[in-house]
């Protein structure tokens, strides 16, 4: 019997064919350009703000809350922050639609993988509002 | 505190802006111009500056991303199970950058510009190949490989704030039998990934100025979006060679100042 190694499984899983039948193109192109456009439109109306207003910008990080904050009262710096994070946001928003993408058609092995590499971006996350 | 001036706020458009235009002519990822640029012209912190350069590099790996994906040279599997061993890289590049002075950095990234200056010289004696090479009958051999050598450009990114691109994609074509086509677009589409594992490390440490890193990012994605086309009309083998001239003096000029702060 052919003896089955996960290193033969995940030569299947990226053989060419196998990735022209992805069609995952689509969604993954949705998630990226919603993100990008979002946090560049997000970035410079924010710049717009702090040089109108020529807003102080505090050399350590806000947190969370106090971007929330800001955004509320409409300060540029926070818009800045909440731009870089959405930026950063982006390529997770992207591995999050793969992983829909792939648990949706039952392909589990992709979908651990890109559940895998979600667990590694959370880490990085924690890591650094810990 | 500080504020913004219109003089800095061109300036470090400017930059971006051809930082992302001659990183795509080149073929390099932005982040070997941008951080020499930030570190020797505009004498930002080297942690300041890694951590301005990872916020372009997701930005144009997103945008970049989104090109190649339309055009279907992105392998995105392979890409995916790579990007378990760049995330892996990149946080722990990340998290040695905080325990590390921001002067071992600078000399560490002036080690690592000669090799890649090389291989940009050898890019830049290369003839274009004649006519298209297959994107859509191949086969990825040697895996383990291209896993160490994800893992150590992931390491890369997130120590010096560069995609990595030019470590793993020799690394796909050459060993791996992946298409160069294919091996680009897909690395392309990796890096951002691979860039936002090590991002929150430096967010979380405070060395993301937002205003500066806005104006570099949008000035990043505007020259990238420019040079993307000025690329398929263009190919300069004299203006590549340039710029690997141009990086070596960088890379001096980097190990000079590295060494300078670690003595003083």
């Amino acid at each position: 019997m052919e003896k089955k190694s996960l290193l033969d499984r995940i030569y299947r899983e990226v053989d060419a064919r196998a990735s022209q039948g992805d069609h995952a193109e689509k969604p993954a192109r949705r998630a990226l350009l919603t993100g990008v456009f979002l946090s560049a439109a997000m970035l410079a109306v924010g710049l717009w703000i702090v040089w109108i207003r020529q807003e102080a910008r505090p050399n350590e990080p806000p947190a969370l809350s106090e971007i929330t904050r800001g955004l509320q009262q409409g300060r540029g710096t926070s818009l800045l922050y909440a731009g870089l994070l959405f930026l950063a946001a982006t390529p997770i928003l992207r591995v999050v639609v793969m992983v829909g993408v792939y648990l949706r058609r039952r392909e589990l092995f992709m979908a651990a993988v890109s559940i895998i590499v979600l667990g590694l971006l959370a880490v990085g996350v924690l890591m650094g509002s810990g | 505190m500080n504020t913004l001036t219109a003089q800095n706020l061109h300036w470090f458009l400017f930059s971006g802006a051809a930082a992302g235009f001659f990183g795509s002519i080149l073929g390099v990822g932005g982040g070997i111009i941008l951080v020499p640029l930030l570190v020797l012209v505009f004498h930002i912190p080297m942690h300041f500056a890694i951590g301005t350069s990872i916020m372009t590099v997701i930005a144009t790996s997103s945008m970049a991303g989104t090109f190649n994906l339309e055009r279907g040279t992105v392998n995105i599997r392979l890409g995916m199970v790579l990007e378990v061993a760049t995330a892996i890289g990149a946080l722990f590049g990340g998290t040695l950058a905080g325990l590390v002075r921001g002067d071992v950095l600078t000399v560490v990234f002036g080690g690592i510009l000669p090799p890649i200056a090389w291989l940009m010289w050898r890019k830049g004696n290369e003839r274009r190949p004649a006519g298209p090479i297959s994107e859509t009958d191949y086969q990825m051999r040697r895996l383990p490989l291209a896993m160490g050598m994800s893992l150590g450009a992931g390491t890369v990114s997130g120590l010096l704030g560069i995609g990595g691109g030019i470590i793993k994609v020799p690394v796909m074509t050459v060993f791996c039998g992946i298409p160069a086509k294919i091996a680009t677009a897909t690395s392309t589409f990796m890096i951002g990934v691979t860039a936002v594992a090590s991002a929150f490390l430096y967010f979380g440490r405070g060395q993301v100025r937002p205003a500066m890193t806005a104006v570099v990012v949008l000035g990043v994605l505007g020259g990238s979006a420019t040079g993307t086309q000025v690329a398929k009309r263009l190919h300069s083998n004299h203006l590549i060679r340039l710029f690997a001239v141009l990086l070596s003096l960088a890379a001096v000029q980097m190990v000079y100042r590295g060494i300078k702060g670690l003595t003083h």
